[in-house]
């Protein structure tokens, strides 16, 4: 599996990401793509900037970790993960995973997995700036089922196809 | 007596207004009991209350490490994280 992790503070072009796995990885009979993006307006008001802080080093071993479980749980060809960090205005891209399969349910799967994953493993926390002042996002007790919903049974097993 | 590196981040960082500090500990170590002690003694309770927090993990020298029965020694880095908010 062809496995790219990154976590940086610029910007990211999804057809460039998906036209390097095309190039570099074998095997692609279906590639999936999500990009998560900062929401204009949440719940309590106008969102001027989502600001991303991270632990450098340990950030990136917590994104790793969640890639490689999801290359152990399907038989993808490739995995991209890119986390963005630092202060994003609406409408920026935050993440981006792209999972390359010979399968389209397993790189729909690890996808979804991914996200999930990230959303309750991955070392970051998120401020969300407004007129009158930040607040920092808490977790959200739907994101932790969410994650909890990946039993090991839920992997692809090769029976399976 | 040498160093053990405190790390705060987040909103922790934001509660204690400082991202890092170090405390001096013997060569002999130090329990993590003593340590919220020493950062007391800094910062107050209320700053203990608040790294204390049922939802607040620790990493030492960045890995996830249990409260109990946790030994930090000089050349560690302990690092309080509030709970993740990625993805």
């Amino acid at each position: 599996m062809r496995l790219d992790v990154r976590i940086q503070v610029e910007d990211f072009d999804v057809g460039r990401e998906q036209a390097l796995i095309e190039d570099a990885a074998v095997d692609v009979g279906g590639v999936v793509s999500f990009t998560g993006r900062v929401r204009a307006a949440a719940d309590t008001g106008e969102v001027l900037a989502l600001e991303i802080e991270h632990y450098p080093g340990m950030t990136e071993r917590s994104v790793e970790a969640v890639a490689e479980e999801a290359g152990q749980r399907w038989p993808l060809s490739a995995l991209t993960v890119i986390h963005r960090v630092g202060r994003l205005t609406p409408g920026a891209q935050i993440v981006l995973v792209l999972a390359a399969s010979r399968h389209r349910q397993a790189a729909f799967d690890a996808t979804r997995f991914v996200m999930d994953y990230l959303k309750t493993r991955a070392v970051f926390w998120k401020r969300e700036v407004y007129p009158d002042g930040a607040r920092w996002v808490e977790s959200r007790a739907d994101d932790h089922a969410a994650a909890a919903s990946w039993s090991a049974a839920a992997s692809w097993s090769a029976a399976d196809r | 007596m040498s160093s053990l590196r405190l790390r705060y981040l987040a909103s922790l960082r934001e509660e204690l207004g400082i991202a890092e500090e170090t405390l001096e500990v013997p060569t002999s170590g130090i329990d993590f009991e003593q340590v919220l002690t020493l950062i007391s003694r800094r910062h107050g309770p209320a700053a203990v209350a608040a790294l204390t927090a049922d939802s607040v993990r620790l990493a030492c020298n960045q890995e996830l490490v249990e409260r109990s029965g946790l030994r930090l020694v000089a050349g560690d880095e302990l690092a309080f994280l509030p709970p993740v908010t990625g993805g």
